[in-house]
């Protein structure tokens, strides 16, 4: 079987072009709103240079940003006693996908 | 090097059994929570080089209740091709029959790929981020593979 984590040609085609925003699908409605906090910090991630890095986030904040999945994950598990955290690295490729349910990327300069 | 040889099957290919369980990171919270903490399961995984990474069936996950950790771009043509699929922290070994506890591969925090794969024979596919720590032999000729780490 083949699988593999890049992005084939076209794949960011999936934005809508009339602005409707999709609802996320149920799998991923689990951390719902630590995807819209990442989403919204990804362009201030990327401008300050922190692209394949990973970042915690937890509910609407970010809680750091480490050099690797293990250092975020055991940050993450320590702090958060439920376990429920995003540790996610910090992948330009997301912007486009997560626009589609959240809306355009926000300018990494407006406030 | 710990060496493992196996017998290929015309139905499934190359299959090694692993164990997979929880990180030590997510035992010791939920022994600090007093959560459950599942038994580690162990599943015939299929060695797919043509798989970026390792991916797990659903019914792992829920096997082993984890919980999602990281979004990650997966192009599975045979399952829908190009989407974004949860990625999980997991520890995952290739037990040795016969080298000490000491010799066997354990990847103690590996990320692996949520993928329903259970309708396609198989519950995981050991993929090129493990293979990365060995050196594979397959003998189509000989009907076998050698697994080396």
């Amino acid at each position: 079987m083949s699988i593999d984590t890049s992005q084939p040609a076209g794949a960011q085609q999936t934005n809508p072009a009339d602005g409707q925003r999709v609802p996320l699908p149920p799998p991923l409605q689990l951390l719902a709103a630590e995807i819209e906090t990442f989403h919204r910090e990804l362009p201030r991630l990327m401008d300050e240079g922190e692209a394949g890095r990973y970042v915690v986030v937890r509910d609407d904040q970010i809680h750091g940003v480490w050099d690797t999945f293990r250092d975020a994950i055991q940050y993450g598990y320590e702090k958060f006693d439920d376990g429920r955290f995003l540790a996610q690295k910090i992948d330009p490729r997301l912007g486009p996908v997560l626009a589609r349910h959240f809306g355009p990327l926000p300018d990494a300069e407006s406030p | 090097m710990p060496v493992l040889h196996g017998t290929l099957t015309a139905a499934d290919g190359a299959l090694q059994a692993i164990l997979i369980e929880l990180t030590r990171m997510d035992v010791a919270r939920r022994r600090r929570t007093g959560s459950p903490v599942p038994l580690s399961v162990t599943v015939a995984a299929l060695i797919d080089t043509g798989s970026e990474i390792t991916c797990i069936d659903p019914s792992i996950v829920s096997q082993l209740g984890l919980i999602p950790k990281n979004l990650g771009p997966t192009n599975v043509p045979a399952a829908g091709g190009f989407q974004f699929n949860w990625l999980y922290d997991v520890n995952l070994t290739i037990p040795h029959p016969f080298a000490p506890a000491a010799q066997q591969l354990v990847i103690p925090v590996l990320e692996v790929a949520e993928v329903p794969l259970n309708a396609r024979g198989c519950d995981t596919l050991i993929g090129r981020d493990v293979l990365a720590s060995c050196v594979l032999i397959y003998d189509g000729v000989g009907n076998s593979f050698t697994l080396t780490y």
